[in-house]
């Protein structure tokens, strides 16, 4: 740059009057200066000292007019500037100062400036020109990807993008994205599958947890229904017995042998509760099951309930030949047919009717595969109990089960019977069903896994 | 006639069962307890031995094996509080728990009675007996 050699050859010049020492004439020093201004580094130059100055004697050329008038270095504002170099001169200091034009360097300058804007000028006609060739190409399909990342962030994976381009990147870049939409589809089904095989997981547990504290409920109620029952039976002891010697007591016209009566029945009642809750609470453990002849023991419970109904009734009973035993418990078994018998004959109530008891060897298997394990696994028994009487509307059936439920009026029944034959079924790992209607008559089937003969 | 002794923690139990069995002509003592009852075995002879095998505060079939022992002879009736199955007209003596009966058996009861049971049951069960002696 101008400006640097300016500086350099100034310092020159200062370490060359420093090595010539203090020997330098005036005259000397005035060459050294004049040097200065022809080799064109400055318009002028002098040396400046404590007490005099020593000046170039020439201009340089291109000084022009104006340091003619003004020989003598300006300050800003001047188009003059000047570089101050200290210099040591005859053991003294000076300063050497060189002094050069401002003008061509701002020429310069604006040269350099009216280049510039022209090429900035080009740049932008050149951007002008570009830019709709680049949106086309470029923008767009930025655009799209994206409108397109900001769906999927949004949650809708369903869109499928569509990016015109023929630049390779960004038809890659497109790629990438539907590819990781597709996988991101993929998790999303996978999480919603595992939520909900979760949720599957929790109501079953649900579930089997209620049925757990069903159970325990059960049991704790058994427990309890099972020292109640043993506390009232005893209770029933001295009543039942004080009664009938009571009754002996009196004179047999005494009417106050009715009520004892009544208390004797009363009692008796009692401890047909009694017997069945405890029938219902207690759970004979599968363990002490045996096989058991069902027909023998159906056949001998029709036999008791013939003796116990009114001749009126009619009570049939039919059992197929060679029906196979079941494992169970006899007591429980007959229980269950009783009840059941019990329970039609209540139905009949006061009209002629009719009870029909069957036995029969069924295959059920496909019917109850997926709902009971014992009956899937091979032949069932089938034992029916239908009567002719009054029925049983919708309502009635879906509670029929229900401990204490019960249709008749108080004393008449307990509403125990077939939630004791519901339980005993559930323990056989049998299946029950019934079949109603309104004045019709009703029929309970009640399925039981067979077993092997022995 | 027989001598009864009736083993029952429950007094009603007791007074009712006396006095169906007085009535029949049969002599009954009552105790509240097995250890009483085995005293009492011990000083006289008794016939029949009618108890519950449950009985608080002690294992029942121990006592009566022991009563046994001491009265080899004695017939034992063992009433029982465990409910009755509702078939009890189909056997002449109450159905009752499996694990009862085996108790029973063990203990070598002649006969189970389940309570509460009419006076003729009760009446029944000890005259069975009478046509041994």
């Amino acid at each position: 740059m101008f400006i640097d050699n300016v500086r350099t050859h100034a310092r020159f010049l200062a370490d060359s009057l420093e090595r010539r020492g203090s020997t330098a004439t005036d005259a000397e020093v005035t060459d050294i200066l004049d040097s200065l201004v022809v080799s064109g580094s400055g318009v002028f130059s002098e040396l400046v000292g404590a007490n005099r100055t020593i000046s170039s004697s020439l201009l340089s050329p291109d000084a022009g007019d104006r340091y003619q008038e003004d020989f003598g270095f300006g300050g800003h504002g001047d188009t003059v500037y000047y570089f101050s170099v200290p210099v040591l001169h005859s053991g003294e200091q000076w300063n050497l100062r060189v002094g050069f034009d401002e003008l061509p360097i701002l020429e310069k300058n604006a040269l350099a400036n009216r280049n510039g804007l022209a090429i900035i000028g080009a740049y932008l006609v050149m951007i002008s020109i570009l830019m709709p060739m680049i949106g086309r190409r470029v923008v767009r399909p930025v655009r799209a990807l994206q409108r397109a990342s900001r769906e999927i962030a949004s949650g809708s994976l369903s869109e499928h993008l569509t990016v015109e381009t023929d630049l390779v990147e960004f038809v890659e870049l497109s790629r990438d994205l539907e590819l990781m939409k597709s996988r991101l589809i993929g998790i999303s089904q996978q999480l919603q599958q595992e939520m909900e095989d979760r949720e599957q997981a929790e109501v079953k547990s649900r579930s089997l947890q209620q049925q757990l504290r069903h159970r325990q409920r059960l049991e704790t109620v058994g427990t309890l229904a099972g020292g109640i029952a043993h506390e009232i039976n005893n209770i029933l002891v001295p009543i039942i017995l004080f009664a009938d010697t009571a009754i002996e007591d009196l004179a047999p016209d005494n009417p106050v042998r009715d009520d004892i009566q009544r208390v004797l029945r009363a009692a008796t009642r009692a401890k047909g509760i009694v017997s069945q809750v405890l029938m219902f609470s207690r759970k004979i453990p599968r363990g002490e099951f045996t096989s058991v002849d069902m027909a023998a023991v159906v056949r001998d419970s029709v036999d008791l309930l013939k003796t116990s109904m009114p001749v009126s009734a009619k009570l049939s009973l039919e059992v197929e030949p060679n029906c196979p035993f079941i494992l169970g418990d006899p007591s429980l078994l007959s229980q269950l047919v009783l009840n059941l018998g019990t329970n039609a004959y209540q139905a009949l109530g006061s009209r002629q009717g009719e009870i029909k008891v069957t036995l029969s060897s069924v295959d059920v298997r496909r019917r109850f595969a997926d709902s009971h394990e014992l009956l899937a696994r091979g032949n069932s028994l089938r034992l029916t109990i239908s009567d002719t009487g009054e029925g049983m509307d919708k309502n009635t059936i879906a509670r029929i089960f229900e401990p204490f439920f019960t249709t008749r009026d108080v004393g008449q029944g307990s509403g125990l019977g077939l939630s004791v034959v519901h339980g005993i079924v559930a323990d056989l790992g049998g299946a029950i069903e019934v079949e109603s209607e309104v004045e019709s008559g009703s029929t309970i089937t009640v399925y039981l896994p067979a077993i092997e003969q022995h | 006639m027989s001598r009864i002794l009736l083993i029952d923690d429950d007094p009603d139990v007791r007074d009712s069962v006396a006095k169906v069995l007085s009535r029949e002509g049969h002599t009954v003592t009552t105790v509240d307890g097995a250890q009483k009852g085995l005293e009492m075995i011990v000083k006289e002879h008794f016939d029949v031995l009618i108890a519950d095998l449950i009985m608080p505060g002690m294992d029942g079939v121990q006592a009566i094996r022991r009563i046994r022992e001491v009265n080899g002879g004695i017939k034992i009736i063992a009433i029982s509080g465990g409910g009755d199955f509702g078939a009890k007209r189909y056997r002449p003596h109450a159905i009752t728990t499996t694990a009862y009966l085996e108790a029973a058996a063990d203990a070598g009861a002649d006969c189970v009675l389940t309570k509460p049971f009419e006076r003729a049951d009760i009446v029944d069960a000890v005259s069975q007996f009478e046509g041994g002696e």
